[in-house]
């Protein structure tokens, strides 16, 4: 449904229903989208140019130390090494916008290859860890939070601020030993058992663990978030109000508190699960999943400029969508929130 | 002198871990009888010779003209011939054209015959600055190859060299593959390798590459038939991962201790992967012929061999170590004496000063030692060369360094803690650019040819002698007579070479000693080395 303009002489004010002002935000946003790409793009390629990674001692892997210095040059020169970081990026754009994403030097083949080979499973793991990540939230958060004080709410605060505090590799190593290694629940690294074929039943063991730790990892600021939201909906006037009605604490929880604490959740999901999709690094060198985690970290060091823009490109349009979700999610359920961006 | 850092705790953490986790019971036997898993650090896939893969003869898919044969880490081990027929020849007496033949009857993986045309292919591929090959310095001994005939090829050198035979591990592809000169890291072969070897790979995925041993494989055909890579570079997770797993990889030495149980023990594989810190002349500390004497005198190599290679390793004095036979001569390493360091100051005029560091002239006894810090075990070692020094009056400073740090002119003035070990068959490749005079002027060899600028007539003159000597018995000789020379006026300060540990799952295969491994990281090496010659028990 487009926008209804009532006509009139003045600058009426213009009533626009809500869901067309939802779809505007979206419209604006992904607008804004387009020179967030291009600017964060153009600094990737400036910061990892400034960075004192040698793309020449990547390609050399650590081979080449008998070369001399002429020998070097020679090898920038034909390896097009020498470019200057504009160059390069402007290439990359102009490249990327035909639709060829270039050649990744720290994989040995084309950035489109490197995509295809990993980024399905970087999102297999990423939307299973969210989903984990959001169920097992929502339910420490919400128990939690409706019994703030109580024996769960304590207990479940003091595991998620100490999940919280232990670094998510040893989080990772630890579930290896105890469900792959002594308990033998679920195998610990690789897609499939070695040496077999994928299978959709050898992919969804070998997910479990990772999405788990993926999964937990978020856990802390979610469910800790939630409760947050919860405890101050609770406190509000709009429950006191109901609460002098007489109304049950049942239907107060369920018609007061929880939708007035979506909102600050839904925003809360949106800002942290795009880094799930590009930003599990730890949990892929852990588990051997080979995703994009990966991919970030080498082509950091390689200054693999095309498939790191690639990357950066995609965890920028994450985040960006991500955000926008999460806003046009809290616009939905909680009619107070103005949708204009 | 250790300093317990956030790593180490998470280390004692993993080792705790690893150590309960242990008690979970035996691990489960591999599923199939012919298979063996491995977890590789390295990068799968690039299994482009030209890129460095198998350059030593280590492929498994590919095979070289010769391999330098295992279980011989008490001497040069011998190069055995593989793709070539019998020893290299030379033509005409001056050392600088050999003939080799190659054997008949051998094909490819992908079907094709395989004949000199390859051998020269691959040869002046890897010379050619079109292909950029990353290996290229290794073979700048070689002028061009040529095919001399229906089984025999023909090298041109750059300059008279007697052992040939010890240079010539480059893997070996088919010419088609490298009909096409461009930068060596597009070519289809780094991820459809196509070579002679005993195995072929059958599966790449971004976890898992698979090797199968080939039907038509021209020698005996592999009991280990299925060989499956897979790879975690973080060593605490593959220790992790290991027993529920896979049956073998390398691991450091504590870690390595640590998960060798439940039907899991060590291997070790003797290296020449030595560490040592340059003293450029060019630094007038540094560079002082009585301090660089002093400092070798004065660091306990013992002590960093047993505290900080945790036993697994040598000490090296003069890059020459009992791994080179008759050539090493064990009087002339130098042992730990800080007293006689501490004379030789004191007769060069090195006094101390008031705060204990020495002073001659106006001048303190202190330098600068760059180093990389993400490289633990030159860090560790850096610091234990800090330390030691310090007790004989001489002040080493660390720096941490990036690579780009290292130019020319900053290596010509700072002492760098240095790696070596790349082409370990020869003793000409080990020393002869690291101490020739030749390489002491700016701008001649890499910038890590003679990193100290350091100028000896009496080690040029062994050098140069043994590089055309064709006697083995006269060669080593003349390697003796390098060390005497080295002993009395040090360049370096040479520290400890580590060996590398493997942990293997005992599974019934019968397999024997590792070969003298180079500088690697990857699991081509250790007992997979021999992985196409395993037996069942």
């Amino acid at each position: 449904m487009g926008p209804v303009v009532l006509p009139g002489p003045l600058d009426a004010p213009v009533i626009r229903s809500r869901r067309a002002r939802i779809g505007q935000l979206a419209g604006r946003r992904l607008l804004y989208g387009v020179p967030l790409v291009l600017v964060v793009s153009l600094a990737t390629f400036a910061l990892a140019a400034a960075s004192p990674f040698d793309p020449l001692e990547a390609y050399l892997g650590g081979s080449g130390d008998g070369f001399t210095e002429a020998e070097r040059g020679a090898l920038r020169e034909t390896l097009g090494l020498n470019q200057h970081w504009f160059t390069a990026w402007w290439q990359w754009l102009t490249h990327a916008l035909t639709g060829d994403l270039g050649y990744s030097r720290s994989f040995h083949e084309p950035v489109a290859q490197v995509l295809s080979e990993r980024l399905g499973w970087t999102a297999l793991l990423g939307v299973s860890g969210s989903i984990v990540a959001v169920l097992l939230s929502a339910a420490l958060g919400i128990a939690a939070g409706l019994r703030a004080g109580g024996l769960a709410d304590r207990l479940i605060s003091a595991f998620a601020v100490v999940l919280y505090a232990v670094p998510p590799f040893i989080v990772a190593l630890g579930a290896v030993l105890l469900f792959a290694v002594t308990l033998r629940w679920a195998p610990a690294a690789g897609l499939s058992d070695p040496g077999e074929a994928i299978t959709a039943a050898s992919t969804a063991r070998h997910l479990f663990l990772p999405a788990l730790v993926l999964g937990l990892s978020q856990v802390p600021p979610l469910a800790l978030g939630l409760r947050e939201a919860i405890t101050s909906a609770a406190a509000g006037d709009a429950v006191r109000g109901a609460r002098a009605r007489g109304l049950p604490w049942r239907i107060v929880n369920r018609r007061h508190v929880l939708p007035m604490a979506a909102a600050p959740f839904f925003a809360l999901v949106g800002g942290r699960l795009p880094e799930l999709l590009v930003g599990a690094t730890v949990v892929e060198t852990v588990f051997a999943w080979p995703g994009l985690g990966d991919a970030v970290v080498n082509s950091a060091r390689a200054l693999d400029f095309p498939l790191l823009a690639v990357v950066i490109v995609l965890t920028v349009t994450l985040v960006v969508l991500g955000n926008l979700a999460a806003d046009v999610a809290a616009a939905v359920v909680d009619p107070r929130i103005e949708a204009d961006g | 002198m250790v300093q317990t850092s956030p790593r180490q705790w998470c280390l004692l953490v993993v080792l705790a871990v690893v150590g309960l986790a242990g008690c979970g019971g035996p691990a489960p036997a591999s599923s199939a009888p012919d298979r063996f898993v491995v977890i590789d650090g390295e990068e799968l896939g690039n299994f482009n010779p030209l890129t460095g893969h198998g350059s030593n003869g280590e492929s498994k898919i590919y095979e070289s003209l010769y391999r330098v044969a295992e279980g011989q880490d008490d001497r040069i081990p011998d190069a055995v011939p593989v793709l070539a027929d019998g020893a290299p020849t030379p033509v005409g007496g001056d050392l600088t054209h050999w003939r080799v033949q190659t054997r008949a009857g051998i094909t490819f993986s992908d079907g094709s015959t395989f004949g000199p045309e390859d051998v020269v292919a691959t040869y002046n591929a890897v010379i050619n600055p079109a292909f950029a090959a990353p290996i290229a310095a290794n073979f700048d001994f070689l002028r061009t190859a040529k095919v001399s005939g229906p089984n025999s090829v023909d090298l041109w050198l750059t300059g008279a060299y007697a052992d040939v035979p010890h240079r010539l591990f480059l893997a070996i592809a088919p010419a088609e593959t490298l009909a096409k000169p461009g930068p060596a890291d597009k070519l289809a072969l780094g991820n459809k390798p196509v070579g002679t070897g005993p195995y072929a790979l059958t599966e790449l995925r971004a976890d898992q590459v698979v090797l199968t041993a080939r039907d038509n494989y021209w020698g005996t055909k592999p009991q280990v038939t299925t060989f499956v890579v897979r790879r975690t570079d973080d060593e605490k997770a593959r220790a992790a991962q290991l027993a529920s797993s896979a049956d073998g990889t390398r691991l450091s030495p504590a870690l390595a201790k640590a998960v060798a149980k439940n039907g899991y023990r060590t291997v070790v594989g003797k290296a020449n992967d030595w560490l040592g810190i340059t003293l450029p002349t060019g630094n007038p500390v540094a560079g002082d012929p009585a301090i660089r004497l002093a400092l070798n005198l004065g660091v306990d190599r013992g002590a960093m061999v047993r505290d900080i290679l945790e036993g697994e390793g040598t000490a090296v004095s003069t890059l020459v170590t009992s791994l080179y036979g008759a050539a090493y001569d064990p009087a002339q390493d130098f042992t730990f004496d800080a007293d006689r360091a501490r004379k030789v100051l004191d007769s060069a005029g090195w006094q101390a000063g008031a705060d204990g560091i020495r002073v001659r002239d106006g001048k303190r006894a202190t330098f600068d030692v760059a180093y990389y810090p993400t490289d633990i075990l030159r860090r560790d070692l850096t610091m234990a060369a800090v330390s030691d020094a310090k007790k004989i009056g001489v002040e080493l400073k660390p720096v941490a360094v990036e690579k780009s740090t290292m130019t020319p002119e900053y290596l010509a003035k700072t002492a760098f803690m240095l790696g070596g070990g790349g082409q370990p068959y020869t003793l000409d490749t080990q020393l002869y650019p690291k101490f020739h005079s030749k390489y002491a002027t700016a701008g001649a060899g890499s910038k890590w040819d003679n990193a100290s600028d350091y100028v000896n007539p009496a080690v040029d003159r062994a050098l140069a002698a043994a590089r055309v000597e064709r006697d083995p018995a006269k060669r080593a000789k003349l390697y003796r007579d390098f060390q005497v020379a080295y002993h009395a006026a040090p360049a370096m300060l040479a520290l400890v070479s580590e060996n590398h540990v493997y942990v293997v799952r005992d599974n019934g295969w019968k397999f024997g000693s590792t070969a003298l491994e180079p500088h690697a990281h990857g699991v081509a090496w250790g007992p997979w080395y021999s992985l196409a010659r395993w037996t069942r028990q």
